[in-house]
């Protein structure tokens, strides 16, 4: 069996969720999570609590001037509601210098295409060392 | 091109025990001659040969595992999430988390991989290798 095409409401729902995170909207960020979500950025400590969520989302977004998702791919898989999408991400630092960063997130989605899990592989740390990977 | 699940389960197979085994025959078994590796720590694009050497010169330098926590096919090749393990002779080890997204080609060789990995872990690589032996392969720890 290939993986079947993302589905149109899928990719809506991971699009939408971008632009709340580009928005710096952490209510508007949460509302995509399923009651019982796990969100992972990185290596580091899972969140499955929303109010951590927020929480987390508030801190970062203060840390930073502006974010913008630039999706390159959004890849189905042949697991139901699990999308693959790769980025660029592109960080405006409080200092007003912009990086841009290559990212790869993993979605699983509910029946009600709301977020289960929702996690982030990339390398975060030049945006606050002030090193771009050359 | 539509990659079927069990092609993509039999190439991931492969790629994990090549690597594993750092052997240069299984490593050039599975990659396509023109494949591409990249990873999101430096933007650089390996070739084969690179690949071959880097993993070779890591597997002679520690014990490399890989124990897969996610599998799964896309219509072009697979997606994988994986906790690296690498061991020193002294038995120090390091645990590193990753993902790739590789493409098959027809042949259901490695035709590009794209490595996300945390540079922090890759440091900590870099010096577990370094402690252990003085050297660190190049093209691995970047």
């Amino acid at each position: 069996m290939s993986a079947p095409a993302v589905s149109r409401s899928a990719e809506g729902v991971i699009r939408d969720l971008f632009a709340a995170a580009d928005a710096r909207d952490a209510d508007r960020s949460a509302a995509f999570l399923a009651e019982d979500f796990v969100f992972r950025f990185g290596n580091a400590d899972p969140i499955s609590d929303v109010e951590a969520f927020r929480q987390m989302a508030t801190e970062f977004n203060a840390s930073l001037a502006g974010l913008r998702h630039e999706i390159r791919s959004i890849l189905a898989t042949d697991r139901e509601g699990v999308v693959v999408t790769e980025l660029a991400v592109h960080y405006t630092r409080l200092d007003g210098s912009v990086i841009s960063l290559p990212c790869c997130n993993i979605f699983a989605l509910d029946g009600d295409l709301k977020v289960t899990r929702y996690q982030i592989f990339m390398d975060i740390s030049p945006v606050f060392a002030g090193e771009a990977p050359e | 091109m539509s990659v079927n699940r069990d092609a993509s389960l039999q190439a991931a197979g492969a790629l994990r025990r090549a690597i594993e085994s750092a052997s240069p025959e299984q490593l050039n078994e599975v990659y396509a001659e023109d494949a591409v590796i990249w990873h999101n720590t430096d933007l650089v694009e390996l070739n084969r040969a690179d690949i071959v050497a880097a993993v070779v010169g890591l597997g002679a330098a520690c014990d490399i595992s890989m124990e897969v926590r996610q599998l799964d096919a896309t219509d072009s090749g697979f997606f994988q999430t994986q906790e690296w393990t690498f061991r020193v002779p002294s038995g120090e080890s390091l645990s590193v988390p990753s993902a790739f997204v590789v493409t098959l080609d027809e042949d259901q060789r490695v035709a590009r991989l794209d490595e996300y990995v945390d540079s922090a872990a890759l440091a900590a690589l870099g010096d577990l290798l370094a402690g252990s032996s003085g050297e660190v392969p190049a093209g691995v720890v970047r």
